[in-house]
């Protein structure tokens, strides 16, 4: 008879790391999964890019994996074959991996893809301490990093498509550049020329970064995740709710339609992905629930901001590393007991949410103003593109980025 | 109001009641009990009065010594020879301490009953016979009961608190549906002796099927009455009871927010020793989990031998177990099963054992949402980890009631309550030196 001495609480909550990581693999796997049909459906090559690409991005995460374990390998008396599956196993790299390479167009280099996953692993994760311990979630630096240094080479499209000769002098970027360049930047509530309406916008039956384009399946995986508790509700909530105030007092102040204007904000520029998969990483956010709402609510604040008044097209991957940078404030901050002051904490988040509102419709109201809304035609090179197997199937425009 | 800074407080623990539950209570032949050991160290570490000696013969409830901390009498739970001392293991203390070996004669002779009481005593009159009885909180604690009625003034409820929130313990649930009259007849005496307006027992909402029971009794009772909570933890513990049953918040103690509560055991203590003479002699506890034969409900003499229970009700299905007495959310693990039943366990639980993998933290503030305190514990585990006492004062570390419910929900199975627990003592010692340091320079 032997009685075995153990910390209390003996019986546990089935709920698991390892389980909630790997179901998150999953779901990640199945936009993995509606990025490859929709590459099909334009052309065989486009499909099988959309396969390679997230293998090759799995791929260099283990061997970053394999190489960090061999490094730090010490204990000799634990064999290296479980030490290395220790390693792989409790680093998550396949996460990291998939919401990185997931949020890259189509046209992406694979070098760009290894670089950007090594940076991801390497400097972004393990150079802080494996997984729990890195202070900036890896997917989003890597995707900044990868932005500022192959920015010319994240297109939309492939050299090639068979029996497709014209596209090979195309030039293009994403439909979010596209939109960001219609008229006063993120000021517009048509999509004029761009081919796509609103439901296609929210299907993701359009070219950009192969998994950000599926609006509606990325929200459905969203509530999915909620209910089953992968990840907290309240950032994303808070997040999706601060840009859709501020996108309404937008269009209320200049003169847009709130409706159209709201969807557009929520589903270009990978938005919704952002809001799904890399604000509600949990190992970037605050532990507290008040903190967890407050990184949302200054996300969309930063979001819309650098949508409608910076120099990138989009502000999601920005506003998620600012997020990243004050959690740790947020922590050393929120030291409280968590049933008390909640009048202070719902002032600082209702102040946080009304400066939002103030500062993006003050800032919209002020670069509208002696300019023309509406779009105007000569700022935009029209190319003539191949036929989609869709609805409205007569072209697709791509527009010039100038970097 | 919803508060979206916490979570719903809806954790709901997979009670693993049934099977003791189905089944009756076994009681402990005690002619087969040769020796009982009646523990005579109090709770602080002091030894109590003795009024026996060696070779002194004793019946069943003759006063054989009182704690010197608090006025709390023992009694003898059998008759026989008193044969001397010796030191046994005591979960309850975490180390060996005295007890007083008493022989069995296998008579159950009975001394002369304590001081009785009636419903139309004076309220002083019941505390005392409480105070006289030796009466404690059976619910796990051991506090003394007379103490909360004696220092409260103005209460106007009493609770009995028949939630039972923690897993595979089901005594108070036993309890209720064999000695229901008891229970409300000594609720009603605690009612008396606080000159409280209600008493209202609290039962999980699963447990229905004891309304029928006690309703029958409830009529002739106007003052009490029952009232359903929900299946969650940490129900039990009374600053959530009163939040949920009486909407009433309170500082320090339950008799700020005018309300006393008491384990429906105690109730029953309370009308057994005030109304038939009888003070606590035996004790019923669960002994239940996946590593024992049988569960089962036990009614033994206090100072059996645990090992010898355990051996009457079929004994261990496997060769390792985790053991240890109460509930497996907030007991710490024993060493061996030699120790002996006091009048404060409600349950023993023998679990296999199982290994969890611990991973690092991913912060995703599961703790912190379920903390029914309102603490941050990984904040706290992460100040513990890096020593830094005065973070640790900041997070309220010491205000932790050690309920397990964050290492419970811990999905990376990080000991996030031991750790809590430790920081709680790392506290209070930093507390009383900076008391101790406030003293020495006003002198």
């Amino acid at each position: 008879m032997k009685f075995i001495i153990k910390p209390a609480p003996f019986t546990r909550n089935k709920r698991s790391t390892t389980g909630i990581m790997y179901e998150l693999s999953a779901l990640l796997c199945l936009l993995w999964i509606a990025a490859i049909a929709y590459n099909f459906a334009i052309a065989p090559n486009y499909g099988l890019k959309a396969i390679f690409m997230v293998v090759v991005a799995v791929v260099t995460t283990l061997i970053c994996d394999v190489l960090v374990a061999a490094i730090s390998y010490h204990d000799k008396n634990v064999p290296f074959g479980r030490y290395l599956f220790k390693t792989i196993k409790e680093n998550y790299s396949l996460v990291t991996a998939l919401i990185f390479v997931l949020s890259l167009p189509i046209g992406t280099p694979y070098y760009v893809i290894i670089i950007g996953s090594l940076f991801a692993t390497l400097i972004v994760k393990y150079a802080f301490g494996g997984f729990g311990a890195n202070i900036f979630n890896p997917a989003v630096f890597a995707r900044i990093f990868v932005t500022f240094a192959f920015g010319s080479q994240l297109n939309a499209f492939i050299d090639t498509i068979p029996g497709n000769a014209t596209l090979l002098t195309d030039v293009g970027a994403t439909i979010t550049t596209s939109f960001s360049s219609l008229g006063v930047k993120w000021i517009n509530d048509s999509l004029t020329g761009l081919n796509v309406n609103m439901g296609q916008l929210w299907l993701g039956n359009y070219s950009g970064a192969i998994g950000e384009t599926f609006t509606g399946l990325i929200l459905i995986i969203g509530l999915y995740m909620i209910v089953r508790r992968i990840c907290n509700w309240r950032p994303m909530a808070a997040y999706l709710v601060t840009v859709t105030l501020t996108a309404l007092v937008i269009a209320l102040i200049t003169g847009l339609n709130p409706g159209t204007y709201i969807l557009l904000h929520l589903a270009l520029g990978g938005l919704m992905y952002g809001a799904v998969f890399m604000i509600t990483d949990p190992v970037t956010s605050p532990t507290s629930m008040f903190g967890k709402i407050l990184i949302g609510i200054i996300a969309g604040l930063m979001t819309v901001l650098i949508r409608i008044q910076g120099a990138n097209p989009e502000g999601v991957i920005f506003a998620i590393a600012i997020t990243n940078l004050i959690s740790p404030l947020i922590d050393r901050f929120a030291t409280g007991m968590t049933i008390n002051n909640n009048l202070k904490k719902w002032s600082i988040i209702l102040s946080v949410l009304l400066l939002s509102l103030a500062l993006n419709g003050s800032l919209a109201y002020y670069n509208t103003q002696g300019q023309n809304p509406e779009p105007e035609q000569s700022q935009r090179v029209l190319n003539v593109a191949y036929d989609f197997p869709i609805e409205e199937p007569q072209n697709i425009y791509f527009v010039e980025v100038t970097r | 109001m919803i508060n979206i800074f916490r979570s719903f407080a809806s954790i709901h623990i997979e009670g693993n009641k049934s099977q003791a539950l189905k089944a009756d209570v076994f009681s402990v032949d005690e002619n087969k009990v040769p020796f009982v050991y009646i523990p005579i160290t109090s709770p602080n570490g002091t030894e109590m009065d003795i009024f026996v000696k060696e070779g002194d013969q004793v019946l069943v409830g003759t006063l054989i010594g009182r704690r010197k901390d608090f006025y709390v009498p023992v009694f003898s739970s059998v008759s026989g020879i008193v044969k001397g001392r010796a030191s046994i293991y005591n979960p309850l203390a975490g180390r060996a301490t005295e007890h007083l070996e008493i022989a069995n004669d296998f008579k159950k002779t009975r001394a002369k009953p304590l001081k009785i009481v009636s419903f139309d005593s004076d309220y002083k009159d019941i505390i005392s016979a409480i105070k006289e009885a030796g009466i404690v909180g059976l619910g796990g604690a051991g506090f003394p009961t007379y103490f909360k009625y004696e220092n409260s003034s103005n209460i106007d409820t009493i609770i009995i608190n028949g939630v039972e929130c923690e897993p595979y313990l089901s005594t108070d649930c036993k309890l209720l549906q064999n000695h229901a009259l008891d229970v409300i007849k000594g609720s009603e005496l605690l009612r008396l002796a606080a000159q409280a307006d209600k008493v209202i027992i609290v039962l999980k909402n699963d447990k229905t099927a004891l309304v029928e029971i006690l309703s029958k009794y409830l009529d002739n009772f106007p003052h009490a009455s029952i009232k359903f909570v929900k299946d969650i933890y940490p129900m039990g513990w009374e600053r959530l009871l009163i939040k949920r049953v009486l909407k009433r918040t309170y500082n320090e103690l339950p008799k700020e927010a005018h309300v006393i509560v008491n384990n429906v055991a105690t109730a029953m203590a309370t009308a057994q020793a005030l109304i038939k003479g009888e003070p606590i002699t035996h004790r019923t506890i669960t002994i239940s989990g996946n590593a024992i034969k049988q569960s089962v409900n036990v009614r033994a003499p206090i100072g059996t031998p645990m090992s010898h229970i355990i051996q009457e009700i079929g004994g261990y299905t496997a060769d390792e177990v985790i053991a240890f007495t109460g509930g497996p959310m907030t007991s710490r693990a024993i060493k061996d099963d030699s120790y002996v039943l006091q009048a404060s366990m409600n349950g023993y639980t023998a679990i296999k054992p199982v290994f969890y993998h611990q991973v690092p933290c991913l912060r995703c503030g599961a703790c912190t949402a379920a903390c029914p305190v309102g603490i941050q514990p990984i904040e706290i585990k992460m100040a513990l980890d890096s020593n830094n006492t005065n973070r640790l004062i900041k997070l309220n570390a010491n205000r932790c009631v050690e309920c397990g419910i964050c290492s419970y929900v811990c999905p990376s199975f990080i000991e996030v309550a031991d750790a809590a627990i430790r920081a709680k003592g790392k506290v209070r010692i930093q507390n009383a030196k900076r008391e101790m340091a406030k003293k020495g320079s006003v002198k």
